[in-house]
């Protein structure tokens, strides 16, 4: 079934949309990710402008994002406290990193600035999840003795927690019961939302292992937590972009919304059926394919070597 | 008395002048709709372009859409990465052109039609010969150029159907049928019958309001999706969730 999008000027399959919804949220309600790394490159795909692209898939993230989060705070696996502070660093970072974008996409390069943050971030993160989580459940299932922490061991990592632990202003999170600096928080959430702004998505998949490996947050309250930050930064795009380049097509938003806060249901469900160190190795594996593909699109010669664009 | 008699001369001058112009007119010809309307259902629609012609020479008929500003970029290699490199912009393009002739294409680049735009060669795009190549390419990939020669559909030697292919993809604004003429390169005749693509119902509601209010339309999108999270949490919780 067909049907016309008023401000992508296009026709596309409504179940085609519908699917891409209900992976999107599920993603989100499973992991704690928005999903706009997955749900815009997939619209441009189908046909949609890039520019609608992303600003709809922004509006979209915040139906998926409330929905899970409301399946997450149900079970109280949300530490507000901490999410505030989230939410202002990260609002302030990507109004800082959308003038600085604005000033390198008149270099013309800023496409290659994206494909460059995305395989260094993507491809650190992804690793570094991926070898922590294969020990987590190798120690788990085998019962293997070598239990100390790599991470903790590592010389330059205890460095940087010590560091984080002698700056001022610290704040007892309750939630999460840890006392950090309120500068943990906010300049790592700050330098998100720089990147954010970049690469044009909600920055959960970065958010989730900083708050893992640098705030040290319990696990069970790390996708809930970013799920609420993610509302914000998610609102605040939107805004943005409806308020400036009235790129946002409300009919798309709505067939992407109701099926992605559907398909968050599910992956709220499925993240409580899965121990936390798996679903984190699904992620870490997840986020790595996404970085090779991108390290590849960068190396390998396009089949087409020219593209077009309507400038509005 | 002799206000009837203009008047008698009015009303005969009119009845008769479509038969005067049909005797004297090279070309005549009409189309089957005079608009396109975009709904929600729009998939493309199909127009229905016929006419007589009664002078010898060769009938060309050009659809151009509304102008607008495109950009090609091209890909480029740097140690050994792909990015963009050259970027062209081409301002005040058409969004459209369709080419229905009935000689081929080869001879059409003889004749000497540039300054009405007619054929590939013809369209005044950028300095560069390659990037404009990719361009109409790229649109005849979008189904938006077609520069062949169209075929024109003969019943007889002077009553001509051509039927234009508008994609789902069209644009909004105010498109030209232009239906030529040509005999060794001169334009004997010329028709121009203006036709216009809009958009109704959702469709064009939703284009006013994103367009117009701005603001209040993204707070709008805001809460359209903050109440859905909530709605179909609750349904979930409501009917579905056994576990808690």
């Amino acid at each position: 079934m067909q049907i016309y999008l008023p401000i992508a000027e296009i026709s596309v399959n409504i179940f085609l949309i519908l699917a891409l919804g209900l992976v999107t949220g599920f993603l989100a309600g499973m992991f704690g990710i928005g999903g706009g790394f997955l749900a815009t490159p997939c619209l441009i795909f189908i046909g949609i402008p890039a520019a609608v692209a992303v600003a709809t898939s922004a509006n979209q993230i915040i139906a998926a994002s409330v929905s899970g989060l409301l399946s997450h705070f149900k079970r109280g696996n949300v530490d507000i406290k901490m999410g505030m502070f989230l939410v202002l660093g990260g609002v302030i970072g990507s109004a800082f990193g959308v003038s600085i974008f604005s000033i390198v996409q008149k270099t013309g390069h800023s496409d290659l600035l994206i494909s460059f943050c995305y395989v260094l971030f993507l491809g650190s993160i992804s690793l570094t999840m991926l070898s922590d989580s294969v020990k987590n459940i190798l120690n788990k299932n085998i019962n293997l003795s070598w239990h100390e922490d790599d991470l903790e061991n590592n010389n330059q990592y205890s460095k940087l927690q010590n560091f984080l632990q002698k700056l001022p202003y610290k704040l007892y999170f309750e939630k999460s019961n840890i006392t950090i600096s309120i500068f943990v928080p906010l300049i790592l959430s700050f330098c998100i939302g720089i990147l954010v702004a970049f690469m044009g998505i909600g920055g959960g998949f970065l958010m989730i292992p900083a708050m893992l490996y640098i705030l040290k947050m319990p696990s069970n309250l790390v996708v809930g937590t970013s799920l609420f930050q993610i509302i914000f930064i998610a609102s605040n795009t939107t805004f943005l972009q409806a308020a400036t380049t009235s790129n946002l097509d409300l009919l798309l938003a709505i067939i992407m919304i109701i099926s992605s806060a559907i398909g968050a249901q599910f992956g709220g469900k499925a993240s409580y059926k899965f121990d936390p160190a798996v679903s984190r190795l699904f992620l870490a594996v997840l986020i790595l394919l996404i970085c090779i593909k991108i390290f590849f699109q960068l190396l390998v010669e396009p089949t087409n070597l020219y593209s077009l664009e309507l400038l509005k | 008395m002799k206000v009837l008699i203009k008047k008698i001369i009015l009303l005969l001058t009119l009845l008769f002048l479509p038969i005067a112009l049909w005797a004297n007119s090279p070309i005549i010809s009409g189309i089957s709709q005079n608009e396109i309307n975009i709904d929600s259902n729009f998939n493309g629609a199909k127009v229905l372009v016929f006419g007589a012609k009664n002078e010898a020479g060769d009938i060309v008929v050009v659809v151009r859409g509304p102008k607008k500003d495109f950009r090609i970029s091209k890909k480029e290699k740097f140690f050994g990465i792909w990015h963009n490199g050259k970027q062209i912009d081409f301002n005040d393009t058409y969004s459209f052109y369709n080419l229905f002739a009935t000689f081929d294409g080869k001879e059409l680049n003889k004749q000497n039609l540039l300054e009405f735009e007619i054929g590939k060669n013809n369209l005044q795009l950028s300095q560069n010969v390659i990037f404009n190549q990719k361009f109409i390419d790229l649109m005849e990939k979008n189904n938006l150029y077609t520069t062949g020669t169209g075929s024109i559909d003969f019943l007889g030697d002077t009553l001509f159907k051509i039927a234009i292919d508008f994609p789902a993809n069209i644009l909004e604004g105010t498109y030209n049928i232009e239906i030529y003429l040509i005999d060794n390169g001169s334009i004997i005749s010329f028709q121009s019958i203006p036709f216009y693509v809009n958009k109704i119902g959702l469709s064009a509601d939703i284009t006013k309001f994103a367009q117009q209010q701005k603001v209040i339309y993204g707070l709008l999108a805001i809460l359209i999706a903050i109440v859905s999270g909530f709605i179909i949490n609750f349904i979930f919780n409501r009917f579905f969730n056994k576990y808690g």
